[in-house]
């Protein structure tokens, strides 16, 4: 796994929403306006974060693995499957990013093992054999990742006082305690938890769930901005609750430049998308068929991290 | 006697204009600059673990605030820092890319390139809050301090006018002692808004 620990040393500087470009407008001095005296001059907001990518690397992304563990409270999460996995790749200089769900039954090479679900990988080497996977499988290489499980995610999503998500379509299932209407609401920790997990009562099954978690994260990305927007310093809670609840492979310092990094991307200019693929069968296992047209999707983000 | 009073006014008018001083005045200030106070309304401690004893968060807004007090100084209050518009102190308060980055925004950071046309700055009411951010292993690693700023000021020609300037400025440790490694800044210059009256502007009271 590459890590920039250098380059985000070496750059605690400009980002997140830290990066707004500013200008300073100055209404210019007319003729008849007297020498000394200065025209209106509104200073745009200037945002500068604490990211700085190296000369000639401005356009290569940084990438985030999210690994959501099955894991039950007071299990050990590396221990379970990962029933969630989102790579999330980060471009700053165009203030844009890329969530990238896989279906946690594709089956796919994981280093070591063999040809497995996905899911498998944590169990087998934990998140840094699940790093491996996805920087095989998609010629992407991961920077940092988070793990965490059921309870962890719940208490990080209480943390920050819930999140606001706009729920697709209505949702009542039974299984994850998903019961929802379609629309905008703010979900707890639990109810969180079940709308990332609902795949019964969806209408593409893993496909919808993995989108959904998409959909999960990048509303917390928004709640972010919001929550800066009213207090910056709540980027420190934010912080906070990050790094008490999840397993990461990000120091403390790291985490506050990712943070300001992500305080710079607009949330409109992040793509949600999942991986095609189709259903079958290996051995008695139901598994994902990631499509061939996976492939031009990694291509189009590895250089810049962002679709198009 | 007459005759001696006006002499007196006029020897007296003479000096005032030549050492520059009095309102309207048309040359430099010799005044020294005022002095900047910030009224820190509160220090935030946000803790991975445990909060650190009092005395050391103290401690922190101590060395924050003069960081502050020195950035904004040289920024907007005193001319001898201008360096005629350069600021060439500037980056000192800064670390890493944020430095060189602080060079290239003068103009959003300092009075700019209005600073040579500038007599006299004055502070008023100017408040700072401050948040740390506590590592597991109960050092300070990071702050963030946000300043509203406010002063009344005069142009060399006599002409009035109000500065308003916000920021968070992010701050880290940075060989023992702090420095802003990341900011977010606005601001206003109103020469229409007179003297005396906060000029308008965004909000200074950002919800703690």
């Amino acid at each position: 796994m590459r890590r920039r620990v250098a380059a985000w040393t070496a750059l605690f500087t400009a980002l997140c929403g830290w990066v707004g470009v500013g200008a300073l407008i100055g209404e210019a001095p007319t003729a008849s306006a007297q020498e000394d005296t200065p025209s209106p001059v509104v200073i745009e907001r200037l945002q500068r974060a604490a990211y700085w990518p190296a000369e000639g690397e401005e356009n290569r992304p940084l990438t985030v693995l999210a690994i959501g563990s099955d894991a039950r409270p007071g299990d050990e999460v590396e221990a379970h499957l990962a029933d969630s996995l989102h790579l999330i790749t980060i471009n700053p200089e165009a203030n844009g990013a890329t969530i990238l769900g896989f279906p946690r039954d594709s089956y796919v090479e994981i280093p070591g093992v063999g040809t497995r679900k996905i899911n498998e990988a944590l169990f087998s080497g934990g998140a840094e054999r699940v790093a491996e996977t996805i920087e095989g499988l998609t010629g992407i290489p991961v920077d940092y990742y988070f793990l965490t499980g059921f309870e962890g995610f719940k208490r990080m999503v209480g943390a920050v006082g819930g999140i606001e998500v706009h729920i697709p379509y209505a949702m009542n299932d039974s299984a994850s305690g998903a019961v929802f209407d379609e629309g905008p609401q703010v979900l707890d920790g639990s109810q969180a938890l079940a709308f990332s997990r609902n795949r019964k009562n969806t209408p593409n099954g893993d496909f919808s769930r993995s989108e959904n978690q998409g959909i999960f994260i990048h509303s917390a990305l928004i709640a972010l901005h919001r929550a800066y927007i009213e207090d910056p310093t709540a980027i420190f809670q934010w912080m906070v609750a990050g790094v008490t609840n999840t397993q990461t492979n990000l120091s403390l310092g790291e985490l506050l430049q990712l943070a300001t990094t992500m305080m710079q991307i607009d949330p409109a200019k992040v793509t949600n998308l999942v991986v095609p693929g189709s259903t079958g069968s290996a051995g008695d296992a139901s598994v994902v068929f990631i499509s061939d047209a996976a492939q031009d999707i990694y291509a189009d983000i590895r250089d810049d991290g962002i679709i198009g | 006697m007459l005759s001696i009073l006006a002499l007196a006014a006029i020897g007296g008018g003479a000096f005032v204009l030549l050492r520059g001083g009095g309102e309207g005045g048309g040359g430099g200030e010799e005044r020294p600059p005022a002095d900047l106070a910030w009224e820190v309304r509160f220090t935030k401690v946000v803790a991975v673990d445990e909060k650190p004893p009092q005395g050391r968060v103290d401690s922190a807004t101590e060395e924050i605030s003069a960081l502050m007090d020195e950035l904004y100084t040289t920024a907007f209050v005193d001319p001898a820092r201008w360096g005629g518009g350069g600021f060439p102190d500037l980056d000192s308060y800064f670390s890493g890319p944020a430095a060189q980055r602080a060079v290239e925004d003068l103009e959003q950071l300092t009075l700019g390139s209005l600073a040579p046309r500038v007599a006299r700055v004055d502070p008023g009411a100017s408040r700072l809050n401050i948040s740390v951010l506590v590592d597991e292993d109960s050092g300070m690693t990071a702050a963030i301090a946000r300043a509203a700023f406010r002063a009344d000021a005069r142009t060399k020609g006599g002409e009035k006018f109000k500065i308003f300037h916000r920021g968070s400025y992010l701050m880290e440790q940075v060989d023992g002692g702090w420095r802003i490694t990341g900011y977010d800044i606005e601001g206003e210059i109103n020469p229409s808004a007179g003297v005396g009256e906060p000029a308008p502007g965004p909000s200074a009271e950002a919800t703690p």
